[in-house]
């Protein structure tokens, strides 16, 4: 199981080889999918960009009148970016209402098989068979809203279980 | 005081008295707990826009001319609450310094000063908060 290791970049693999395992259909095999902030070179907004940056282990919140202090969890910022031409306002929203789907929906997780490798190969695996529990999603955000019209860019915080 | 329910009477004059101490604890100790925390956000935030040599995408974000650092402002609304923020007459750029643009990665320098920021927070909220509701002892 990857998360017994706790290495931060295993989980990123996951996510990203979950989200590209849903690109055997549309809408998904219309939009790219990419590690970390897209870099100038890599940039291309012909088609929508979904970028994946490396989760960060955080401080939780309090829970049961002070007696889990510091409780833990993950948090991964997973980005949404095009512009007018590719598809525009809407295109964006069927993204972002996908990724919603594919975070919230516990059988669409459940189902989804795909090959990753780390420190071992696997080959048919799921999110929960490598012990990655998304606890909640939050967003989609718009960023930097009303700066560039022509562009459309959001964010999703998810909360994976520490 | 005393309330009646369905089962009889219930005495809560040491309740009553119990919570009215409480609230005469409380205030100073949430000042205290508010300007703790206000403090350290800012030393955060204030650390984070101080850096030295020139890390793109990494923080703390490098200080040349000191444009962005004199635009952090923070504010006192009501003493209980302070607010935090860029002014964005003295630097424009500040927020694509937080959230990146096509050329340049993201350097969260507020959201990572907060992410810091909780920890210590919750401790003193710990040792503080808890310490004066102990301190009331039964009433």
């Amino acid at each position: 199981m990857i998360r017994n290791t706790y290495i931060v970049e295993d989980i990123q693999d996951c996510i990203v080889e979950y989200l590209q395992a849903l690109q055997v259909s549309a809408p998904w095999n219309r939009w790219t999918i990419i590690y970390g902030y897209p870099n100038e070179e890599k940039f291309n907004l012909e088609e929508v960009l979904i970028y994946v940056q490396p989760p960060k282990f955080q401080s939780g919140e309090i829970k049961n009148q002070g007696s889990q202090i510091g409780l833990g969890q993950w948090m991964m910022r997973l980005g949404v970016w095009n512009d007018r031409l590719a598809g525009g306002a809407e295109e964006i929203g069927i993204a972002e209402s996908q990724i919603l789907y594919s975070f919230r929906h516990k059988g669409r997780m459940a189902d989804t098989t795909f090959d990753v490798t780390n420190s071992a190969a696997y080959t048919g695996t799921t999110l929960l068979a490598q012990g990655i529990q998304i606890d909640r999603i939050e967003g989609p955000t718009e960023v930097l809203k009303n700066v560039d019209t022509n562009e459309f860019r959001s964010e999703f915080d998810i909360f994976l279980k520490g | 005081m005393s309330s009646t329910g369905k089962g009889g009477t219930v005495n809560v004059l040491r309740w009553n008295a119990k919570v009215n101490k409480l609230l005469r604890e409380y205030g100073p100790e949430v000042k205290k707990i508010v300007d703790y925390g206000n403090n350290k956000l800012g030393g955060n935030i204030a650390s984070n826009l101080s850096g030295g040599s020139y890390m793109p995408g990494r923080l703390p974000v490098t200080r040349v001319t000191g444009t962005l650092f004199r635009a952090y402002q923070q504010k006192m609304v009501t003493p209980y609450l302070y607010m935090h923020g860029m002014d964005s007459r003295v630097s424009n750029y500040a927020k694509y310094v937080h959230f990146g643009t096509k050329h340049m990665a993201p350097r969260p320098y507020f959201e990572n000063a907060v992410q810091y920021a909780k920890m210590p927070i919750m401790h003193f909220w710990r040792a503080t908060f808890l310490n004066s509701v102990r301190k009331t002892g039964r009433a």
